[in-house]
């Protein structure tokens, strides 16, 4: 759980951001990972899961859908160029934030590599996603969670950390996990800035009590702001709209909770709130 | 000396001035017998000249005398016989103006006129005569005169599935400039108001989802086959334009020299697998292309929501206004889906496309009944469609729209100048339509509206001759002609007759009014001019009283006098101007 992140964090912490060659990788994706990993003093370690063929031999290797052009450079060596260049922009990206950076490569099953890599070190990952997969997502994040004890929690990196009227918003769904979900925004947070609560409840009761309890934890801490906003009486995608509106810096949420529910629902609200969500077991 | 030859050849024509002579000595003294009772006597003027009787020759030689004796010194005074003293002259009244139009013995053309121009609409008129019969005057007082039923506004409105339309809606009499006028607003604030809806998360929230949509589409359609493959062992690597099938084991791809290793049979296997799989994913990849086309639909619903969304607000309330009549909700109607159509294609330029166009009353210009063409060009004829400053579609009506259901006045010999004109003028009386022309760089086609407007050709014997040539058998659109004759006999004309039709014709020019002494000079002068016939030239006669105007303004008169007449006519036979 993130609560161990808080506690340990003195540690060996880390985010394990995984790298897509192939898909975005721009500063701007890379703020949200750098931001976790200086918020917790931690360090950032990428990995490349080499999934390339060997064109030359005799693997039967088809590609489809690509450019029909005659010199379309090797797969292998395009990939490793978008890897190498990854993998520079992560490291401007580090410098600028003074987070260290390591980087990894791996070959077979992303999962499985990560889930390897997890395990290797401790006391704590958070996997950071630069792309939300549309299709098997949350198959991949239940993965790495019931694979990877030491994985804390995951990162869906969004591109929209400028210009947000909001600070960190944290999607309250049980009083267990809100004091640490607290202290991941706290840190997560400007100086000073509030922290806004969002109570994802289905039905008013639900909702009169969770705000009870989060009013009982937050009474004496820190600058916190209960967003007006009363049950979704199990609208699907309401909290996401909601969230999106409000134009958050930061997302903190529960995984598979009934606010950011199952996959579609996932990759859905990583679309619409466009800011960083750190999913919490 | 030939000036006085000239001189006195000239004096045969002008006419005598006996009367005033007769009549303004006893005027002047019976007005000065009343005054000299009443006023304290008058000075004894310093000089002996007396000129009672203001003819040119006398004033001439006065005025020579009387410079002579100043300058020289030498010449003395030799009559020095008690002179009267000046008596203020009370001028006679006026002739009155004629009530009816100042064109003189005009009479059955006049008749012919009005019963033509109040004939049905479409039936035009065509009025001959010399130059200077003052037809062009006549038709437009007439044509003032007469009453016509107001005929139908109309508006275009650009289509929304033939953008190189505009189409005509009927609306009306006097709503069309309203009506624009308040759908002219509606879009402007639909406008703004769509913009600030596309801005809004609303709006954000809806497209990022459909793009989310369309990935998840994309993704699903290859999903299945990635699934089956992997079942086999075979890799589906999606890259950045497409994707890579190749065989795998224990979750990575295949090495080259593994595969190498591989039993035959296996590896006939495996590439059996890939091809099938090849062909599978090959459909779905083609399949592609639909699903983002689905999304684009999806898209533009979205959008075409928010344009209603915009303008629905605006249309209702003038829908309500106007509920009574079909042909402005069909209108109204129109111009929403024009909107809606051209955000969905173009953001700010469907604001443009669905800028209705006032075909009658373009920009607050009232229509007006009578319109006297005065520059003829097909485009001033049939007005344009193109684009204003802003660089909008823009109407701009031709004369002939912009009369309505009044009367357009054009004089032939304009068209005869400009034959495209007049092909374009005789198209539209033999349609009976007007087809506004698309500006340059433009590629609409106006609906064609109907002609309510009646024309009046102002033309003389050539120019109706060259316009026939160009366009034979013309004349059928022009059932009512009315002749202007350019003199009569005396019989028909007398003096009292034409010298208040000359009043009239100060009166409308804003001369001073005529003295009674003026009428035989003018009378005599127009006998002159027709030959021993009345000439109706109006142009002349109206020339000779405005230079007769300037001479009496010379002389602080308040009337134009049979002395300034006679002078101005000695000007003109002199060749000067006042």
């Amino acid at each position: 759980m993130i609560t161990h992140v808080a506690e340990a964090s003195e540690l060996s912490g880390r985010v394990v951001l995984w790298l897509d060659p192939e898909s975005r990788c721009t500063p701007t994706v890379l703020e949200a990972p750098l931001r976790l990993a200086r918020a917790y003093d931690a360090e950032i370690e990428t990995i490349v899961v080499d999934q390339r063929a060997d064109e030359s031999g005799e693997v039967p290797f088809r590609r489809i859908g690509h450019v029909s052009l005659p010199d379309v450079p090797p797969v292998a060596y395009r990939f490793q160029l978008l890897a190498q260049r990854c993998r520079r922009t992560v490291e401007d990206a580090g410098r600028t934030h003074k987070v260290k950076v390591r980087h990894a490569l791996a070959q077979g099953d992303a999962v499985d590599r990560i889930s390897e890599m997890c395990l290797m070190r401790g006391p704590w990952n958070i996997v950071a996603l630069t792309g939300t997969p549309a299709v098997g997502g949350q198959s991949v994040i239940n993965s790495l969670l019931a694979n990877v004890s030491g994985a804390t929690g995951f990162l869906l990196c969004g591109d929209a950390l400028k210009n947000r009227k909001t600070g960190v918003v944290v999607i309250v769904e049980d009083g267990e996990r809100l004091p640490s979900m607290l202290r991941a925004a706290e840190r997560l947070s400007l100086p000073g800035a509030a922290i806004h609560l969002v109570i994802g409840a289905e039905t008013a009761a639900e909702h009169a009590d969770l705000e009870h309890q989060a009013r009982l934890l937050t009474a004496d801490a820190l600058p916190v702001v209960f967003a007006p906003i009363g049950p979704t009486f199990g609208v699907p995608g309401a909290m996401t709209e909601i969230v999106a509106r409000m134009k958050p810096s930061f997302v903190v949420a529960r995984f598979g909770g009934t606010a950011v529910a199952d996959g579609r629902e996932l990759s859905r609200a990583s679309a619409a709130i466009q800011a960083p969500i750190l999913l919490v077991r | 000396m030939v000036f006085w030859r000239n001189r006195s050849a000239k004096k045969a024509d002008t006419p005598v001035v006996a009367e005033e002579r007769a009549v303004e000595p006893a005027a002047q003294t019976e007005a000065a017998s009343a005054q000299s009772s009443k006023t304290p006597p008058q000075p004894i003027p310093q000089t002996n000249v007396v000129t009672l009787v203001t003819s040119r020759l006398a004033d001439r030689l006065a005025d020579r005398l009387a410079g002579v004796a100043t300058t020289a010194g030498q010449i003395e005074v030799q009559d020095t016989k008690t002179i009267k003293p000046p008596q203020v002259p009370t001028e006679p009244s006026p002739i009155a103006p004629s009530a009816q139009p100042h064109v003189f013995g005009q009479k059955r053309a006049v008749e012919k006129i009005r019963v033509a121009l109040n004939a049905k609409p479409g039936e035009h008129v065509l009025i001959l005569g010399e130059p200077g019969t003052g037809r062009l005057a006549l038709a437009e007082e007439l044509a003032a005169e007469t009453a016509r039923n107001a005929a139908d506004d109309w508006i275009y409105v650009i289509e929304r599935h033939t953008p190189t339309r505009a189409k005509a809606f009927a609306i009306p009499h006097g709503k069309a400039g309203d009506l624009v006028r308040d759908l002219r607003a509606a879009i402007d604030k639909a406008t703004v108001a769509f913009e600030r809806h596309t801005k809004s998360d609303e709006h954000r929230i809806s497209l990022d989802l459909l793009e989310e949509e369309i990935r998840y589409l994309g993704d699903k359609a290859v999903d299945e086959v990635r699934r089956r493959a992997e079942s086999q062992n075979i890799a589906v690597v999606k890259s950045l334009d497409g994707y890579v099938l190749a065989p795998m084991h224990e979750g990575r791809v295949v090495r080259s020299d593994v595969f190498r290793a591989l039993p035959e049979a296996l590896k006939r296997n495996v590439e059996a697998k890939i091809t099938t799989l090849e062909g599978e994913l090959q459909s779905i990849v083609a399949t592609l292309p639909n699903v983002e086309f689905e999304a684009s639909e999806k898209y533009e619903a979205l959008v075409r929501q928010t344009a209603l969304r915009a303008i629905r607000p605006s249309l209702v309330a003038l829908k309500g206004a106007h509920e009574d009549d079909q042909s402005i909700v069909a209108a109204i109607d129109a111009v929403e889906d024009a909107f809606v159509a051209s955000s969905t294609s173009g953001g700010a330029a469907g604001a443009q496309a669905a800028m209705p166009l006032n075909l009658a009353a373009d920009d607050g210009d009232e229509a007006r009944k009578v319109v006297t063409v005065r520059h003829v060009s097909p485009v001033e004829l049939l007005g344009e469609i193109g684009r204003d400053a802003l660089g909008r579609p823009a109407h701009v009506p031709g004369q002939l729209a912009r009369a309505g259901s009044g009367f357009v006045i054009i004089e032939a010999w304009r068209l005869a100048a400009d034959p495209m004109a007049w092909s374009a003028l005789s198209a539209v009386l033999a349609s009976r339509e007007i087809t506004p022309l698309s500006g340059p760089g433009l590629s609409i086609k106006a609906d064609p509206v109907p002609l309510a407007a009646t024309v009046i050709l102002i033309a003389d014997e050539p120019s109706w001759s060259k316009l026939e040539a160009i366009e034979p058998g013309v004349g059928r659109h022009f059932p009512h002609v009315a002749k202007l004759s350019s003199a009569v006999a005396l019989a028909d004309m007398p003096e009292v007759e034409y010298s208040m039709g000359a009043a009239r014709l100060a009166s409308d020019h804003a001369l001073r009014p005529l003295a009674p002494s003026v009428a035989p000079i003018i009378y005599k002068d127009a006998v002159r001019r027709g030959g021993g016939r009345v000439s109706l030239s109006c142009t002349t006669l109206l020339h000779l009283l405005k230079d007769a105007d300037a001479v009496a303004g010379a002389r602080d008169a308040t009337q134009i006098r049979a002395s300034d007449v006679t002078e101005a006519l000695a000007h003109r036979a002199d060749g000067e101007t006042p």
